[in-house]
């Protein structure tokens, strides 16, 4: 059996075991960009308004952009929280413009850029070439209304406009895959 | 903001091994030696496996400390896997630790280590899977699927003290069939997660890589260590 004291000498600096206790704590704790806002339901209650134009990127209120969501009831539709300076965005933004794509149809997928600058929002649909409808969520108030708490949050609502789950920081393809197929029986 | 379910796989990882240690203790080196080992592979593995991940999805993001903390966004399993390695065959060079028997010690608490983390989906947002009549109902969904991540787990944890067992007395083919029987359950795990589109994500494709590297590699072995009696026979 192995002795119970160390054989080599550790002296009076910390281990490797407390140094990485401070190190892990400290990164891997980090789920998403920051963002203030409170958590809460959503609950999708406005007469509908016709979808905006892909490409358009429209900046709307809140009220204007829950009326297009009621709008897209009939199918499940994801809503995804971004920013460009976001990180964990620019990771799994490839990731939703593959999805939409291959759920062409059968999914709707929704883009917010919020708390960004106009142009690098453009610069950034334009970099992924996303091809699904993004909006401009310039005073704030979507994010708001959603009950954002960090970048990038996605919204997964059913066919009835109920939302189902909630994904804070990057989405991974198996549980965007995941939750899309059990949207979608 | 805090990834509680992260932090919670950290602790449990972290009081599991540290159990495992006094329970079955190390024979290449003491407790307090193995658990330093076993958190230098684990912190360099996750940082290498971090920004190896960024590397291949977001190279700009390599430059801006604040993205590259965020580990949560992913993380490459086997780049990690690879660099812990390394620093394993470093440690027991510098050190002067017979390798293959040291690897062998190491293998039953890193398979640990890899079951409690693959079963912590259960609290990092549910364990996806394949519909079925068994199984859980993760946050968000309205079907019974059957919970992969768990299903690993009960695997690699069977397998914890045959590895153990066969450590003693054959270190190198435990150490390659330790790594082949991670890797080749994770490729078949990645049959049933779920996933975008019907290409191989590159989880089952690097799994399978370094499954079949890992079988290579046994029967290599294999033949070398068959090599020196059938030369002993002849004569």
């Amino acid at each position: 059996m192995a002795p119970s004291t160390a054989r080599l000498t550790h002296g009076t600096r910390p281990g490797p075991r407390a140094l990485a206790a401070i190190l892990l704590a400290g990164a891997l704790l980090l789920t998403a960009c920051s963002a203030s806002g409170a958590d809460g339901s959503i609950v999708i209650d406005a007469d509908p308004a016709p979808t905006p134009e892909t490409g358009s990127f429209p900046t709307l209120g809140a009220d204007e952009f829950e009326a297009v969501l009621a709008g897209l009831e009939g199918k499940p539709f994801i809503v995804n929280i971004w920013a460009s300076w976001c990180g964990p965005c620019r990771t799994e933004t490839p990731l939703l413009a593959r999805a939409s794509v291959e759920y062409a149809g059968r999914v709707t997928f929704v883009g917010v850029a919020s708390r960004d600058i106009r142009q690098d929002s453009l610069d950034f649909i334009d970099e992924y070439g996303l091809t699904y409808l993004n909006v401009s969520d310039r005073q704030g108030e979507i994010r708001r209304w959603m009950g954002l708490r960090g970048f990038p949050t996605t919204f997964f609502f059913d066919a009835d406009g109920n939302l189902r789950a909630t994904i804070v920081g990057g989405v991974s393809e198996q549980r965007l895959a995941a939750l899309l197929e059990d949207l979608l029986r | 903001m805090i990834d509680k379910g992260l932090l919670l796989t950290l602790a449990a990882i972290a009081g599991t091994l540290v159990a495992a240690v006094r329970i079955w203790p190390p024979r290449t080196v003491d407790r307090s030696t193995m658990l330093d080992l076993a958190t230098s592979v684990g912190v360099l593995g996750v940082v290498v496996g971090r920004l190896f991940f960024m590397a291949l999805e977001d190279p700009g993001g390599l430059t801006r400390i604040g993205d590259i903390l965020i580990v949560r966004s992913g993380m490459e399993f086997w780049a990690g896997a690879l660099v812990g390695l390394i620093y394993l065959v470093w440690t027991a060079h510098r050190r002067e630790l017979p390798l293959w028997p040291l690897l062998a010690d190491m293998a039953p608490y890193g398979l640990i280590a890899y079951a409690i983390f693959e079963s912590s989906c259960l609290v990092r947002g549910g364990c996806p899977g394949p519909v079925a009549g068994v199984g859980l109902y993760p946050e968000g969904f309205a079907n019974r699927v059957f919970p992969v991540g768990l299903a690993v787990a009960l695997v690699i944890l069977a397998a914890v003290p045959v590895v153990r067992r066969l450590g003693r007395d054959h270190p190198q083919p435990t150490v390659v069939a330790t790594l082949a029987l991670v890797a080749g359950v994770r490729a078949v795990a990645s049959i049933w997660l779920p996933r975008v589109g019907e290409a191989l994500t590159r989880q089952h494709r690097t799994s399978i890589l370094v499954a079949a590297v890992a079988v290579v590699t046994a029967i290599v072995l294999a033949v070398r260590s068959r090599s020196p009696l059938e030369t002993a026979a002849q004569d």
